[in-house]
Protein backbone atom coordinates (compact mmCIF):
# COMPACT_ATOMS: atom_id res chain seq x y z
CA UNK A 1 0.00 0.00 0.00
CA UNK A 2 3.17 2.27 0.33
CA UNK A 3 4.07 2.68 -3.17
CA UNK A 4 0.38 2.20 -4.64
CA UNK A 5 -0.64 5.78 -4.77
CA UNK A 6 -4.06 5.19 -6.97
CA UNK A 7 -5.93 2.91 -4.05
CA UNK A 8 -4.77 6.22 -1.66
CA UNK A 9 -6.55 9.15 -0.83
CA UNK A 10 -5.72 12.69 -2.39
CA UNK A 11 -3.10 12.66 0.10
CA UNK A 12 -1.35 9.94 -1.43
CA UNK A 13 -2.20 11.82 -4.80
CA UNK A 14 -0.05 14.81 -3.35
CA UNK A 15 2.83 13.21 -2.13
CA UNK A 16 3.17 11.34 -4.86
CA UNK A 17 3.60 14.55 -7.15
CA UNK A 18 5.93 16.14 -4.73
CA UNK A 19 8.13 13.17 -4.68
CA UNK A 20 7.85 13.32 -8.22
CA UNK A 21 7.71 9.93 -9.00
CA UNK A 22 5.38 9.25 -11.87
CA UNK A 23 3.46 12.28 -13.03
CA UNK A 24 1.59 10.39 -16.08
CA UNK A 25 -0.91 8.54 -13.65
CA UNK A 26 -3.43 10.96 -13.28
CA UNK A 27 -4.93 10.29 -16.67
CA UNK A 28 -6.56 6.95 -15.91
CA UNK A 29 -9.01 8.05 -12.65
CA UNK A 30 -10.30 11.48 -13.77
CA UNK A 31 -13.54 11.31 -11.74
CA UNK A 32 -12.27 9.75 -8.74
CA UNK A 33 -13.62 11.83 -5.95
CA UNK A 34 -10.29 11.80 -4.30
CA UNK A 35 -8.63 13.56 -7.18
CA UNK A 36 -11.71 15.41 -7.35
CA UNK A 37 -11.10 17.05 -4.03
CA UNK A 38 -7.48 17.54 -4.49
CA UNK A 39 -8.19 19.60 -7.73
CA UNK A 40 -10.10 21.36 -5.87
CA UNK A 41 -7.46 22.12 -3.29
CA UNK A 42 -5.00 22.86 -6.48
CA UNK A 43 -7.66 25.76 -7.62
CA UNK A 44 -7.68 27.25 -4.23
CA UNK A 45 -4.03 27.22 -4.40
CA UNK A 46 -3.83 29.07 -7.45
CA UNK A 47 -6.93 31.45 -7.07
CA UNK A 48 -4.90 32.85 -3.64
CA UNK A 49 -1.46 33.20 -5.37
CA UNK A 50 0.04 31.08 -3.11
CA UNK A 51 3.46 30.60 -3.67
CA UNK A 52 6.69 28.95 -2.16
CA UNK A 53 10.01 27.96 -3.44
CA UNK A 54 10.88 24.70 -4.13
CA UNK A 55 8.31 21.86 -3.95
CA UNK A 56 5.48 23.72 -5.16
CA UNK A 57 6.55 24.45 -8.17
CA UNK A 58 8.20 21.84 -8.86
CA UNK A 59 4.75 19.57 -8.14
CA UNK A 60 3.39 22.40 -10.64
CA UNK A 61 5.73 21.89 -13.30
CA UNK A 62 5.66 18.52 -13.65
CA UNK A 63 1.30 17.86 -13.12
CA UNK A 64 1.24 21.04 -16.04
CA UNK A 65 3.70 19.02 -18.33
CA UNK A 66 1.49 15.36 -17.55
CA UNK A 67 -1.41 17.17 -19.03
CA UNK A 68 0.51 19.06 -21.85
CA UNK A 69 0.46 22.42 -21.32
CA UNK A 70 3.14 24.76 -21.39
CA UNK A 71 5.22 24.79 -18.33
CA UNK A 72 5.41 28.25 -17.37
CA UNK A 73 2.85 30.66 -16.85
CA UNK A 74 4.40 34.20 -16.23
CA UNK A 75 2.18 36.92 -14.97
CA UNK A 76 3.05 40.32 -14.09
CA UNK A 77 4.74 39.75 -11.05
CA UNK A 78 8.25 38.30 -11.86
CA UNK A 79 9.34 40.06 -9.77
CA UNK A 80 12.80 39.06 -9.68
CA UNK A 81 12.94 36.29 -11.97
CA UNK A 82 11.49 33.90 -8.83
CA UNK A 83 8.01 35.00 -8.69
CA UNK A 84 6.07 32.70 -11.11
CA UNK A 85 2.27 33.32 -10.52
CA UNK A 86 -0.09 30.83 -11.42
CA UNK A 87 -3.31 32.53 -12.58
CA UNK A 88 -7.20 30.85 -12.76
CA UNK A 89 -7.27 30.63 -15.84
CA UNK A 90 -4.55 28.50 -16.49
CA UNK A 91 -5.89 25.54 -15.01
CA UNK A 92 -8.84 23.80 -16.39
CA UNK A 93 -11.91 25.00 -14.12
CA UNK A 94 -14.36 22.25 -13.94
CA UNK A 95 -17.27 24.14 -12.70
CA UNK A 96 -17.15 26.44 -9.24
CA UNK A 97 -18.45 23.70 -6.61
CA UNK A 98 -17.91 25.27 -3.37
CA UNK A 99 -16.14 22.73 -1.59
CA UNK A 100 -15.95 22.20 2.02
CA UNK A 101 -12.01 23.11 2.03
CA UNK A 102 -12.18 26.90 0.47
CA UNK A 103 -15.48 27.41 3.08
CA UNK A 104 -13.32 26.00 6.22
CA UNK A 105 -10.84 28.30 4.80
CA UNK A 106 -12.84 31.23 4.72
CA UNK A 107 -14.45 30.93 8.11
CA UNK A 108 -10.77 30.55 10.14
CA UNK A 109 -9.86 33.58 8.71
CA UNK A 110 -13.02 35.42 9.63
CA UNK A 111 -13.03 33.99 12.92
CA UNK A 112 -8.96 34.75 13.83
CA UNK A 113 -9.69 38.57 12.37
CA UNK A 114 -12.88 38.47 15.00
CA UNK A 115 -10.83 36.99 17.87
CA UNK A 116 -8.46 39.81 17.39
CA UNK A 117 -11.11 42.32 17.07
CA UNK A 118 -12.97 40.89 20.13
CA UNK A 119 -9.94 40.99 22.14
CA UNK A 120 -8.83 44.76 21.10
CA UNK A 121 -12.35 46.07 22.12
CA UNK A 122 -12.72 44.96 25.07
CA UNK A 123 -8.78 45.80 26.15
CA UNK A 124 -9.83 49.37 24.63
CA UNK A 125 -12.60 49.71 26.66
CA UNK A 126 -11.00 48.78 29.67
CA UNK A 127 -8.35 51.22 28.80
CA UNK A 128 -10.08 54.18 28.88
CA UNK A 129 -11.22 53.74 32.56
CA UNK A 130 -8.07 52.33 34.18
CA UNK A 131 -6.05 55.42 35.74
CA UNK A 132 -4.82 58.21 34.54
CA UNK A 133 -1.24 58.10 32.31
CA UNK A 134 1.02 59.78 34.51
CA UNK A 135 -0.88 60.23 37.49
CA UNK A 136 1.51 61.10 40.63
CA UNK A 137 -1.64 59.46 42.57
CA UNK A 138 -1.75 55.79 40.38
CA UNK A 139 -1.79 52.59 42.45
CA UNK A 140 1.37 51.51 40.69
CA UNK A 141 3.54 54.32 42.64
CA UNK A 142 3.02 52.72 46.17
CA UNK A 143 5.48 52.36 49.01
CA UNK A 144 7.49 50.09 46.97
CA UNK A 145 8.70 52.25 44.34
CA UNK A 146 8.82 54.91 47.33
CA UNK A 147 11.39 53.05 49.27
CA UNK A 148 13.16 52.38 46.49
CA UNK A 149 13.44 55.87 45.31
CA UNK A 150 14.37 57.66 48.54
CA UNK A 151 16.69 54.67 50.30
CA UNK A 152 17.82 53.49 47.55
CA UNK A 153 21.16 55.30 47.38
CA UNK A 154 21.90 54.78 51.40
CA UNK A 155 21.07 50.44 50.76
CA UNK A 156 22.89 49.68 47.56
CA UNK A 157 24.72 52.78 46.84
CA UNK A 158 23.89 52.90 43.23
CA UNK A 159 22.89 56.43 41.76
CA UNK A 160 20.79 54.87 39.07
CA UNK A 161 17.79 53.78 40.99
CA UNK A 162 17.00 51.00 37.70
CA UNK A 163 20.15 49.51 38.17
CA UNK A 164 19.89 49.74 41.90
CA UNK A 165 16.98 47.72 41.44
CA UNK A 166 17.55 45.05 38.99
CA UNK A 167 20.99 44.12 40.65
CA UNK A 168 20.57 44.36 44.24
CA UNK A 169 17.30 44.54 45.33
CA UNK A 170 15.36 42.23 42.94
CA UNK A 171 19.42 40.46 42.01
CA UNK A 172 17.73 36.80 41.50
CA UNK A 173 15.22 37.97 39.01
CA UNK A 174 17.93 38.99 36.79
CA UNK A 175 20.28 35.87 37.34
CA UNK A 176 16.87 33.90 35.96
CA UNK A 177 17.07 36.09 32.90
CA UNK A 178 20.26 35.77 32.29
CA UNK A 179 19.81 31.81 32.45
CA UNK A 180 16.62 32.29 29.83
CA UNK A 181 19.46 33.70 27.58
CA UNK A 182 22.03 31.23 27.82
CA UNK A 183 19.48 28.68 27.59
CA UNK A 184 18.33 30.23 24.38
CA UNK A 185 22.01 30.65 22.91
CA UNK A 186 22.56 26.66 23.63
CA UNK A 187 19.20 25.31 21.91
CA UNK A 188 20.15 27.31 18.95
CA UNK A 189 23.74 26.10 18.69
CA UNK A 190 21.86 22.63 18.87
CA UNK A 191 19.91 23.23 16.29
CA UNK A 192 21.98 24.96 13.74
CA UNK A 193 25.61 23.37 14.71
CA UNK A 194 26.99 22.08 11.72
CA UNK A 195 29.19 19.14 12.24
CA UNK A 196 31.10 18.62 8.58
CA UNK A 197 32.94 21.93 9.20
CA UNK A 198 32.11 21.97 5.13
CA UNK A 199 31.51 25.63 5.77
CA UNK A 200 32.31 28.10 2.95
CA UNK A 201 35.11 30.36 3.90
CA UNK A 202 34.38 34.13 4.10
CA UNK A 203 36.61 36.22 3.14
CA UNK A 204 36.90 39.82 5.04
CA UNK A 205 34.74 42.45 3.88
CA UNK A 206 35.12 44.82 0.84
CA UNK A 207 37.86 48.33 0.79
CA UNK A 208 35.12 50.64 2.20
CA UNK A 209 34.02 48.42 5.21
CA UNK A 210 37.41 47.90 6.36
CA UNK A 211 38.52 51.32 6.19
CA UNK A 212 35.13 52.45 8.10
CA UNK A 213 35.59 49.71 10.44
CA UNK A 214 39.03 50.73 11.34
CA UNK A 215 37.74 54.22 12.30
CA UNK A 216 34.36 53.49 13.76
CA UNK A 217 34.96 50.00 15.42
CA UNK A 218 37.02 51.64 18.60
CA UNK A 219 34.52 53.63 18.80
CA UNK A 220 31.63 51.70 19.35
CA UNK A 221 33.88 48.90 21.89
CA UNK A 222 34.89 51.76 23.99
CA UNK A 223 31.10 53.24 24.13
CA UNK A 224 29.97 49.42 25.30
CA UNK A 225 32.28 49.26 27.79
CA UNK A 226 31.31 52.91 29.18
CA UNK A 227 28.19 52.17 28.86
CA UNK A 228 28.59 48.68 31.37
CA UNK A 229 31.04 50.85 33.78
CA UNK A 230 29.24 53.12 34.33
CA UNK A 231 25.92 51.11 35.21
CA UNK A 232 25.54 52.17 38.49
CA UNK A 233 26.11 56.34 37.87
CA UNK A 234 24.09 57.11 34.72
CA UNK A 235 21.22 55.28 32.64
CA UNK A 236 23.18 51.99 31.30
CA UNK A 237 24.24 48.90 32.41
CA UNK A 238 24.84 45.40 31.84
CA UNK A 239 21.86 44.80 29.23
CA UNK A 240 22.43 47.83 27.16
CA UNK A 241 26.10 47.63 27.20
CA UNK A 242 25.87 44.51 26.83
CA UNK A 243 24.36 44.41 23.32
CA UNK A 244 26.40 47.52 22.64
CA UNK A 245 29.49 45.04 23.05
CA UNK A 246 28.05 42.23 20.82
CA UNK A 247 27.02 44.50 18.15
CA UNK A 248 30.73 45.58 18.27
CA UNK A 249 31.72 42.11 17.91
CA UNK A 250 29.77 41.87 15.09
CA UNK A 251 31.40 44.47 13.26
CA UNK A 252 34.45 43.50 14.00
CA UNK A 253 33.68 39.91 12.34
CA UNK A 254 32.23 41.66 9.44
CA UNK A 255 35.09 43.35 8.83
CA UNK A 256 38.20 40.89 10.09
CA UNK A 257 36.37 37.90 8.38
CA UNK A 258 35.91 34.82 9.82
CA UNK A 259 39.34 33.41 10.35
CA UNK A 260 40.60 36.03 12.28
CA UNK A 261 37.63 36.07 14.42
CA UNK A 262 38.13 32.39 15.07
CA UNK A 263 41.96 33.03 16.39
CA UNK A 264 40.17 35.51 18.60
CA UNK A 265 36.87 33.81 20.04
CA UNK A 266 36.77 30.49 19.19
CA UNK A 267 33.28 28.73 19.99
CA UNK A 268 34.72 26.97 22.71
CA UNK A 269 35.64 30.28 24.50
CA UNK A 270 32.95 31.80 24.02
CA UNK A 271 31.02 29.24 25.69
CA UNK A 272 33.47 29.14 28.45
CA UNK A 273 33.08 32.60 28.81
CA UNK A 274 29.53 32.20 29.13
CA UNK A 275 29.12 29.77 31.69
CA UNK A 276 32.13 31.66 33.55
CA UNK A 277 30.64 34.72 34.21
CA UNK A 278 27.06 32.85 34.85
CA UNK A 279 28.56 31.38 37.37
CA UNK A 280 30.39 34.14 38.71
CA UNK A 281 27.46 35.58 38.74
CA UNK A 282 25.65 33.14 41.05
CA UNK A 283 27.99 32.69 43.29
CA UNK A 284 28.45 36.70 43.89
CA UNK A 285 25.01 37.42 44.65
CA UNK A 286 24.15 34.06 46.49
CA UNK A 287 26.19 35.23 48.88
CA UNK A 288 22.51 36.31 50.48
CA UNK A 289 21.45 33.02 50.44
CA UNK A 290 24.57 31.86 52.48
CA UNK A 291 24.85 34.27 54.91
CA UNK A 292 20.77 34.86 55.55
CA UNK A 293 19.16 38.04 55.53
CA UNK A 294 21.40 39.97 58.00
CA UNK A 295 24.71 38.89 56.34
CA UNK A 296 26.30 37.35 59.22
CA UNK A 297 27.51 40.41 60.17
CA UNK A 298 29.71 40.88 57.49
CA UNK A 299 28.35 43.43 55.04
CA UNK A 300 29.63 44.51 51.44
CA UNK A 301 31.68 47.75 51.59
CA UNK A 302 29.27 50.51 49.91
CA UNK A 303 31.80 53.45 49.21
CA UNK A 304 30.49 57.04 48.54
CA UNK A 305 27.75 57.08 45.90
CA UNK A 306 28.84 58.94 42.91
CA UNK A 307 32.74 56.99 42.23
CA UNK A 308 33.42 54.29 40.46
CA UNK A 309 34.26 51.88 42.79
CA UNK A 310 30.90 52.36 44.72
CA UNK A 311 27.49 50.02 45.11
CA UNK A 312 28.41 47.42 46.69
CA UNK A 313 28.70 43.75 44.15
CA UNK A 314 27.04 46.08 41.49
CA UNK A 315 29.95 46.93 39.47
CA UNK A 316 31.37 43.33 38.84
CA UNK A 317 27.58 42.07 38.50
CA UNK A 318 27.01 44.51 35.71
CA UNK A 319 30.45 43.31 34.26
CA UNK A 320 29.57 39.74 34.45
CA UNK A 321 26.02 40.68 32.48
CA UNK A 322 27.44 42.52 29.98
CA UNK A 323 29.64 39.60 29.42
CA UNK A 324 26.98 37.19 29.01
CA UNK A 325 24.75 39.79 26.41
CA UNK A 326 27.66 39.97 24.16
CA UNK A 327 28.64 36.81 24.37
CA UNK A 328 25.45 35.49 23.54
CA UNK A 329 24.50 37.84 20.43
CA UNK A 330 28.02 36.95 18.97
CA UNK A 331 27.19 33.07 19.09
CA UNK A 332 23.84 33.61 17.11
CA UNK A 333 26.04 35.51 14.54
CA UNK A 334 28.10 32.80 14.55
CA UNK A 335 25.88 30.37 13.91
CA UNK A 336 23.64 32.15 11.18
CA UNK A 337 26.59 32.96 9.08
CA UNK A 338 27.57 28.82 8.44
CA UNK A 339 25.97 28.72 4.61
CA UNK A 340 25.67 25.46 5.10
CA UNK A 341 22.17 24.55 4.69
CA UNK B 1 -14.43 61.52 25.04
CA UNK B 2 -11.79 62.77 22.88
CA UNK B 3 -9.61 64.24 25.94
CA UNK B 4 -9.86 60.77 27.60
CA UNK B 5 -8.27 59.29 24.47
CA UNK B 6 -5.74 61.75 24.34
CA UNK B 7 -5.34 61.83 27.65
CA UNK B 8 -4.63 57.64 27.51
CA UNK B 9 -2.68 57.97 24.33
CA UNK B 10 -0.41 55.45 24.96
CA UNK B 11 -2.53 52.27 26.61
CA UNK B 12 -4.64 52.94 23.43
CA UNK B 13 -1.62 52.74 20.80
CA UNK B 14 0.04 49.69 22.91
CA UNK B 15 -3.42 47.70 22.01
CA UNK B 16 -3.89 48.37 18.73
CA UNK B 17 -0.19 47.00 18.15
CA UNK B 18 -1.07 43.84 20.17
CA UNK B 19 -3.78 43.08 17.85
CA UNK B 20 -2.47 43.89 14.95
CA UNK B 21 0.93 41.35 15.78
CA UNK B 22 -1.84 38.72 16.47
CA UNK B 23 -4.06 38.96 13.94
CA UNK B 24 -0.77 38.21 11.71
CA UNK B 25 -0.13 35.42 14.18
CA UNK B 26 -3.31 33.78 12.59
CA UNK B 27 -3.46 34.98 9.08
CA UNK B 28 -0.15 34.83 7.47
CA UNK B 29 1.09 31.14 6.44
CA UNK B 30 4.30 32.60 5.99
CA UNK B 31 6.74 31.52 8.53
CA UNK B 32 8.67 34.44 8.69
CA UNK B 33 6.09 37.22 8.56
CA UNK B 34 4.44 35.10 11.94
CA UNK B 35 7.90 36.08 13.28
CA UNK B 36 7.46 39.66 12.68
CA UNK B 37 3.80 39.66 14.53
CA UNK B 38 5.01 38.17 17.65
CA UNK B 39 7.98 40.68 17.65
CA UNK B 40 5.28 43.35 17.70
CA UNK B 41 3.32 41.53 20.08
CA UNK B 42 6.34 41.55 22.35
CA UNK B 43 7.58 45.38 21.65
CA UNK B 44 3.84 47.12 22.25
CA UNK B 45 3.51 44.97 25.58
CA UNK B 46 7.04 46.99 26.43
CA UNK B 47 5.32 49.70 25.08
CA UNK B 48 1.99 49.64 27.43
CA UNK B 49 4.47 48.30 30.47
CA UNK B 50 6.70 51.07 30.78
CA UNK B 51 3.75 53.78 30.05
CA UNK B 52 2.46 52.51 33.36
CA UNK B 53 5.66 53.70 35.36
CA UNK B 54 5.58 57.62 33.83
CA UNK B 55 4.38 60.45 36.28
CA UNK B 56 3.77 63.89 35.13
CA UNK B 57 6.77 66.11 34.99
CA UNK B 58 8.96 63.27 36.65
CA UNK B 59 12.62 62.94 35.37
CA UNK B 60 14.73 59.79 34.68
CA UNK B 61 15.13 57.95 37.83
CA UNK B 62 18.72 58.75 38.65
CA UNK B 63 19.15 60.63 42.04
CA UNK B 64 21.04 63.29 42.38
CA UNK B 65 21.18 65.10 45.62
CA UNK B 66 19.82 68.45 46.81
CA UNK B 67 16.13 69.77 46.21
CA UNK B 68 12.72 68.07 45.69
CA UNK B 69 12.56 66.42 42.33
CA UNK B 70 9.49 63.99 41.26
CA UNK B 71 11.09 60.50 39.47
CA UNK B 72 9.34 58.19 37.36
CA UNK B 73 8.38 54.78 38.81
CA UNK B 74 11.66 52.63 38.37
CA UNK B 75 9.63 49.27 38.83
CA UNK B 76 8.23 48.85 35.50
CA UNK B 77 11.12 50.02 33.33
CA UNK B 78 13.71 47.36 35.46
CA UNK B 79 10.98 44.81 33.98
CA UNK B 80 11.36 45.53 30.32
CA UNK B 81 14.95 46.33 30.32
CA UNK B 82 15.56 42.31 30.90
CA UNK B 83 12.52 41.78 28.79
CA UNK B 84 13.94 43.32 25.62
CA UNK B 85 16.82 41.19 25.90
CA UNK B 86 14.86 37.86 26.22
CA UNK B 87 12.88 38.93 23.59
CA UNK B 88 16.14 39.23 20.73
CA UNK B 89 16.76 35.77 22.03
CA UNK B 90 12.80 34.08 21.65
CA UNK B 91 13.29 35.65 18.01
CA UNK B 92 17.35 33.80 17.42
CA UNK B 93 15.57 30.86 18.61
CA UNK B 94 12.72 31.10 16.16
CA UNK B 95 14.97 32.22 13.17
CA UNK B 96 17.16 28.81 14.00
CA UNK B 97 13.75 26.27 13.87
CA UNK B 98 12.59 28.33 10.53
CA UNK B 99 16.08 27.44 9.28
CA UNK B 100 15.85 23.54 10.05
CA UNK B 101 11.96 23.55 9.21
CA UNK B 102 13.56 24.71 5.48
CA UNK B 103 16.20 22.62 5.26
CA UNK B 104 13.95 19.88 5.88
CA UNK B 105 10.74 20.56 4.24
CA UNK B 106 11.83 22.75 1.49
CA UNK B 107 9.09 25.42 2.11
CA UNK B 108 8.13 28.56 3.90
CA UNK B 109 4.31 27.90 4.39
CA UNK B 110 3.01 26.43 7.24
CA UNK B 111 0.42 24.89 5.65
CA UNK B 112 2.27 22.60 2.91
CA UNK B 113 4.72 21.95 5.79
CA UNK B 114 2.08 20.34 7.87
CA UNK B 115 0.53 18.64 5.44
CA UNK B 116 4.17 17.40 4.22
CA UNK B 117 4.44 16.52 8.03
CA UNK B 118 1.20 14.67 8.21
CA UNK B 119 1.91 12.57 5.07
CA UNK B 120 5.32 11.44 6.44
CA UNK B 121 3.82 10.16 9.76
CA UNK B 122 0.61 8.17 7.48
CA UNK B 123 3.68 6.40 5.19
CA UNK B 124 5.73 5.78 8.37
CA UNK B 125 2.80 3.97 10.07
CA UNK B 126 1.77 2.14 6.64
CA UNK C 1 5.23 67.01 23.38
CA UNK C 2 1.58 65.52 23.58
CA UNK C 3 1.12 66.43 19.93
CA UNK C 4 4.64 65.14 19.16
CA UNK C 5 3.68 61.89 21.42
CA UNK C 6 0.96 60.77 18.96
CA UNK C 7 2.23 61.48 15.46
CA UNK C 8 4.84 59.05 17.02
CA UNK C 9 1.88 56.59 18.02
CA UNK C 10 -0.04 56.99 14.67
CA UNK C 11 3.39 56.21 12.99
CA UNK C 12 4.25 53.18 15.30
CA UNK C 13 0.77 52.11 13.93
CA UNK C 14 1.27 52.54 10.61
CA UNK C 15 4.65 51.47 10.23
CA UNK C 16 3.51 47.98 11.91
CA UNK C 17 0.51 47.36 9.43
CA UNK C 18 2.84 47.97 6.47
CA UNK C 19 5.20 45.68 7.62
CA UNK C 20 2.23 43.39 8.10
CA UNK C 21 0.65 43.76 4.35
CA UNK C 22 4.37 43.71 2.54
CA UNK C 23 4.82 40.87 0.26
CA UNK C 24 8.00 41.38 0.20
CA UNK C 25 9.83 39.86 2.74
CA UNK C 26 13.11 42.46 2.64
CA UNK C 27 10.66 44.99 2.69
CA UNK C 28 8.84 44.09 5.83
CA UNK C 29 12.22 43.22 7.49
CA UNK C 30 13.28 47.04 7.00
CA UNK C 31 9.98 48.57 8.26
CA UNK C 32 10.68 46.76 11.00
CA UNK C 33 14.02 47.99 11.93
CA UNK C 34 12.59 51.96 11.63
CA UNK C 35 9.25 50.54 13.59
CA UNK C 36 11.97 49.73 16.29
CA UNK C 37 13.73 53.05 16.06
CA UNK C 38 10.62 55.21 16.47
CA UNK C 39 10.11 52.75 19.36
CA UNK C 40 13.10 54.28 20.80
CA UNK C 41 12.56 57.90 20.38
CA UNK C 42 9.15 56.78 22.09
CA UNK C 43 11.41 55.19 25.47
CA UNK C 44 13.03 58.61 25.67
CA UNK C 45 10.08 60.74 25.60
CA UNK C 46 9.07 58.24 28.74
CA UNK C 47 12.48 59.46 30.86
CA UNK C 48 13.71 56.02 30.34
CA UNK C 49 17.33 55.96 28.88
CA UNK C 50 18.30 52.60 29.45
CA UNK C 51 15.33 51.28 27.87
CA UNK C 52 16.41 54.04 24.84
CA UNK C 53 19.72 52.83 24.73
CA UNK C 54 18.78 48.97 24.82
CA UNK C 55 16.15 49.00 22.00
CA UNK C 56 18.43 50.79 19.60
CA UNK C 57 20.77 48.76 19.94
CA UNK C 58 18.70 45.31 20.09
CA UNK C 59 15.99 46.42 17.78
CA UNK C 60 17.21 48.18 14.71
CA UNK C 61 20.54 46.30 15.21
CA UNK C 62 20.48 42.26 16.26
CA UNK C 63 16.92 41.55 15.71
CA UNK C 64 17.15 42.76 12.14
CA UNK C 65 20.38 41.20 10.83
CA UNK C 66 19.58 38.23 12.39
CA UNK C 67 16.59 38.48 10.08
CA UNK C 68 18.72 39.34 7.23
CA UNK C 69 20.82 36.27 8.31
CA UNK C 70 18.26 33.89 8.30
CA UNK C 71 16.67 35.17 4.98
CA UNK C 72 19.89 34.56 3.12
CA UNK C 73 20.92 31.21 4.34
CA UNK C 74 17.32 30.22 3.29
CA UNK C 75 17.68 31.90 -0.19
CA UNK C 76 14.97 34.34 0.44
CA UNK C 77 16.82 37.37 -0.47
CA UNK C 78 15.72 37.65 -4.01
CA UNK C 79 12.38 36.08 -4.27
CA UNK C 80 9.25 37.70 -3.75
CA UNK C 81 6.87 35.77 -1.88
CA UNK C 82 3.19 35.88 -2.12
CA UNK C 83 1.04 35.16 0.50
CA UNK C 84 -2.65 35.36 1.02
CA UNK C 85 -3.18 39.00 2.67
Amino acid sequence: MKNDPSKGGWFERFMHWAEGEDPGQDQESADDPARAEFIEYLEYLDAHEHMEFGAYRLMRYRERTAKGMPPQEMTGHSGHGGGAVVTRRSFPVKGRRPGTLRTMVRLYRILSVGVAGVLAATLLSVALSMPGFGDPEAPGMNQVAGRYLEDGVEETGAVNAVAGMILDYRAFDTFGESTVLFAAAMSTVLLLRSEKRKREREEPGDLILIRMGQIILPAVMMFGIYVVVNGHLSPGGGFSGGTVLGCGLILSGLVLGREEMEHLLPPRRLTGLTVGCLLAYGLMKGYSFFTGANHVGWDVPRGTPGNMFSAGFILPLNLCVGVIVACTMYTFYTLFTDREG
Amino acid sequence: MAELVIQQRFYIGAILLFSIGLATLFLHPNLIKKIIGLNLMDTSVFLFLAAMGYVDGGSAPIIVHGGEQVYINPVPGGLVLTGIVVAVSTTALFLALTCRLYRRYNSLNLDIILMKAKGEKEKKND
Amino acid sequence: MTALEILLLLFLVFCALAAVLTRHLVASVIIFMSYSSVMAILWLLLESPDLAITEAAVGAGVTSLLFFLALRKINGLKGVDEDEK
